[in-house]
């Protein structure tokens, strides 16, 4: 039926909308073309590959008539590509390279970036130069060279033109005015020299200079400090004479004769397998590795559970319709509606060891029962049974209302004659409980439950923001934490979290794994739920 | 449910033992439900009394802080609202939400759209790529978005690491998701004689979608909206990881990064905050919430 449809309307599409069309792809193709051009010289070929992949896409489906659906899901599979897609592959991508702080640039980046560095090579010529300033606050040079030659009259990048015998000179010889440049003092000169960046050049071409930060008032024809040498895939250091050839398998520029001296900034390459066997044979690094994956699992399972089991029970007791259940029903909903960010933050305030109302309480309860506990007790943020306990209460509060809502759903629609001919067999309340009601409710909140403990799984937000996954795990090597997940240890590996270096790399080897697990945990999950039939139900 | 069947069965006394006595039993069950009432209640509520007691306290900071303060004052809202940018923290979050919100809802809908009403190569292969991909949630892939806006701040700053677009973007590619399940489910629920009816009396395909399929199914999108709309309203970790100017802040992350640099201090004027920025959605859920659990049982996220 589709298909009849839609060759008929393209017989009925005049030859202007066809015309808007071709021209629409056309600029939209020359655009993809650029944009990857443009992304493959500077090296990020992936992203490149991607665009290019996206544009044929775009013109293959606008152009075959039988492609009309994908013309409906273009606009959500193009972002769904570049930003769900591209960064799950160049995740996969990362976890075989050496990207992070020092290696964040491609190769060609980087070389680059040293080209462009300069440096007063000996003998060069220097200049005593006048700073000048004009009412917009642009700054200008007057360049006097120490040995024989004219004055230069340049700004930030480029030579000034003056006419020399329009100008008024003081005593000395300088201008007072060139235009509306007006000279300044040497007080202001100073004051004026610290927006001036370090490396910021004066003048073009072979005369370009950059300002002396140790001498004031002189400023020195620069050269190119390093040059790259395709040859040799080499940079060459022209002010220490030294050449660092390009080591591919690390991804630094080092001195052949001394693999340990190398340009510190680096660039990223390939290095296969070496971050996942990083991750299987260094201890120090497996170490918290085990116990985070222990507790990842005992913190996504427990969340689940205790949210469901309190939100069931709250539904059964409250089953029946009154007005007074009604009510409460609100009350218990109510950590639900409110966002997860600021529950957090509010139960951090429950939980402040020194005056928060909870900690209090705890600690009023220990008194009670004889105990003398001291200030700061129970120390919720630095014993780890303590941050977990508390983290999960915390998870359990806003978690639990949700299974309420649904299970009072579900509940509802079981048929009450079942009970009657389960009473009728003599089955008491929990074996009614047990084999007609739970298996019941299994079959519609089961994939919420699964679906829910892959939400707790990847917790992010609700661990960080507790205690930043700690107490700290003391005696390793890595920043890692004792309620620290798997999620919030590649956070604090890839962004930081304890200082130190960024391994992006690293770091995405150990997402990978997350993702395997999660993936084959749901996949098992989902073909026990049956949901992969649904694809093919209304076909 | 159990306990009216119990009382419909009516055996008669002193054939049946303690327990079974529907007296005891009407005892037990008010016990139960009192006991659990107030336990469960006290969990749910507490907090968020205490909080909005914070939010009135004079002393306006954690120490000495009382259920019932004793001189209710509205300074901390005053400090919240004119010492903090709170209201830009407040604009921003409504910006990004309500845009990434609309063009995720756009983009949900067309798709779920053409897998409703088509079916052509790879429709399988992609509801279910669609479905096992929602596994891989992007804050897995964070170091790579990272990077990725990274890349394209070079040649396009508006859309690239600390900026709204950037941002924006990556919301609405991750739309794609449970929701265009969901709304595929409502689409096949109209049927398509509907359709095809109005392709016989002429209608184009445009205007099928716009004039009769979209009205039927707008309370759907709405509540896709409104979920989504939370979602990019309560979400901390993007704009933490990609936001570093405080003026572009949204007000979660405005908020934590108050009570963050001296959680004592603030305490009360974060609670006032806390208070102003909960009630939004406080108001929809709690109004549409047979809606929102509706929608969340046919293909859910949060929980």
């Amino acid at each position: 039926m589709a298909t009849n449809t839609t060759e008929s309307r393209q017989k009925s599409l005049s030859v202007f909308n066809i015309g808007l069309r071709y021209l629409i792809l056309a600029i939209l193709a020359a655009i993809g073309s650029i944009a990857a051009i443009q992304l493959f010289t500077d090296g990020f070929w992936q992203l490149g590959i991607m665009i290019v992949v996206i544009t044929v896409f775009f013109v293959i489906i606008f152009i075959r008539p039988d492609a009309e659906p994908l013309r409906w899901l273009s606009p959500g599979l193009a972002l769904f590509l570049v930003f769900v897609l591209f960064p799950l592959v160049s995740t996969i991508a990362f976890a075989f390279t050496n990207y992070g702080t020092t290696n964040g640039l491609t190769k060609p980046q980087v070389i680059r970036q040293f080209e462009q560095r300069r440096y007063a090579a000996e003998g060069s010529l220097s200049y005593t130069y006048t700073m000048f300033q004009n009412a917009a606050g642009d700054i200008a040079l007057w360049l006097v060279p120490d040995g024989e030659g004219d004055a230069l009259f340049v700004s930030e990048g480029e030579n000034l033109s003056f006419q020399s015998d329009a100008i008024e000179y003081d005593d000395s010889g300088i201008p007072v005015e060139i235009g509306d440049y007006v000279a300044l003092n040497r007080a202001d000169t100073a004051r004026t020299l610290q927006q001036v960046s370090d490396d910021a050049t004066f003048g073009e071409g072979e005369h370009a200079v950059q300002l002396s930060r140790a001498r004031f008032g002189v400023a020195s024809e620069l050269s190119q400090r390093y040059t790259y040498d395709e040859e040799q895939d080499a940079l060459i250091d022209n002010q220490m004479g030294a050449t660092y050839v390009a080591d591919d398998s690390v991804g630094f520029f080092i001195n052949p004769e001394n693999a340990e001296e190398r340009i510190p900034v680096g660039y990223q390459v390939v290095i296969g397998f070496r971050n996942f066997e990083r991750f299987l044979t260094s201890p120090a690094l497996r170490g918290p590795l085990v116990s985070i994956l222990v507790w990842n699992f005992t913190f996504a399972i427990l969340s689940v559970l205790f949210a469901f089991v309190l939100g069931l029970i709250v539904a059964l007791t409250f089953s029946e319709n009154t007005w007074l259940n009604k009510f409460l029903k609100l009350g218990f909903i109510l950590p639900w509606t409110i966002p997860n960010v600021i529950t957090i933050l509010i139960w951090n305030g429950l939980w402040n060891p020194l005056d928060g109302a909870y900690s209090k309480l705890i600690s009023d309860i220990a008194q009670f029962f004889g105990a003398n506990p001291g200030v700061g007790w129970p120390p919720i943020y630095n014993d780890a049974t303590w941050a977990r306990v508390a983290l999960l209460v915390t998870n359990t509060w806003f978690a639990f209302p949700y299974f309420m809502l649904i299970c009072s759903g579900a509940l509802k629609s079981i048929p009450s004659d079942l009970y009657e001919a389960a009473m009728i067999d003599g089955a008491n309340v929990w074996q009614r409980f047990r084999s007609m009601t739970l298996p019941l409710l299994l079959l519609t909140v089961g994939p919420l439950l699964i679906g829910s403990f892959a939400t707790n799984f990847n917790s992010f937000q609700v661990i960080y923001l507790f205690n930043k996954g700690g107490p700290p795990i003391v005696g390793v090597s890595t920043p890692a934490g004792h309620t620290d997940l798997l999620i919030s240890y590649v956070y604090k590996l890839s962004f930081g979290g304890g200082g130190g270096q960024q391994e992006f790399g690293y770091a995405a080897a150990i997402t990978i794994i997350i993702f395997l697990l999660l993936a084959a945990i749901t996949a098992y999950n989902l073909r026990f739920m049956n949901i992969w039939e649904e694809t093919g139900e209304n076909v | 449910m159990s306990s009216q069947i119990a009382v419909a069965e009516k055996p008669k006394r002193g054939e049946t033992s303690f327990l079974e006595d529907p007296r005891t039993r009407r005892a037990l069950n008010i016990a139960i439900k009192t006991i659990v009432g107030v336990i469960v209640l006290t969990y749910a509520v507490f907090p968020v009394l205490w909080t909005i007691s914070a939010a009135f306290n004079p002393t306006s900071s954690l120490r000495g802080q009382q259920l019932i303060p004793a001189n209710p004052t509205l300074e901390n809202f005053r400090t919240i609202l004119e010492d903090e940018p709170f209201f830009t923290w407040l604009w921003n979050s409504i910006k990004l939400a309500t845009i990434a919100s609309l063009a995720g809802g756009a983009i949900t809908t067309l798709s779920a759209y053409a897998f409703s009403r088509y079916r052509f190569w790879g429709r399988g292969t992609m509801l279910g790529g669609i479905l096992l991909i929602q596994v891989f949630p992007n804050l897995l892939a964070m170091v790579a978005l990272y990077a990725l806006l990274l890349t394209i701040g070079q040649y396009f700053p508006e859309f690239g690491l600390n900026s709204h677009g950037g941002l924006i973007l990556i919301y609405a590619g991750g739309a794609l998701g449970f929701n265009v399940w969901l709304m595929k489910g409502f689409f096949d629920s109209i049927p398509r004689d509907l359709d095809e009816s109005a392709y016989v009396d002429g209608a184009s395909q445009t205007v099928v979608f716009f004039r009769i399929i979209l009205p039927l199914v707008r309370p759907m999108i709405a509540v896709v909206m409104v979920l989504s709309f939370f979602g990019v309203f309560g979400d901390w970790f993007l704009p933490n990881l990609m936001l570093t100017d405080e003026s572009l802040y949204p007000l979660m992350l405005g908020l934590q990064t108050f009570i963050g640099t001296n959680y004592a201090q603030n305490w009360g004027p974060f609670a006032a905050g806390a208070v102003l920025g909960a009630i939004p959605q406080l108001i929809v859920y709690f109004t549409l919430q047979d809606w929102i659990v509706g929608g969340l049982t046919a293909g859910s996220v949060k929980g």
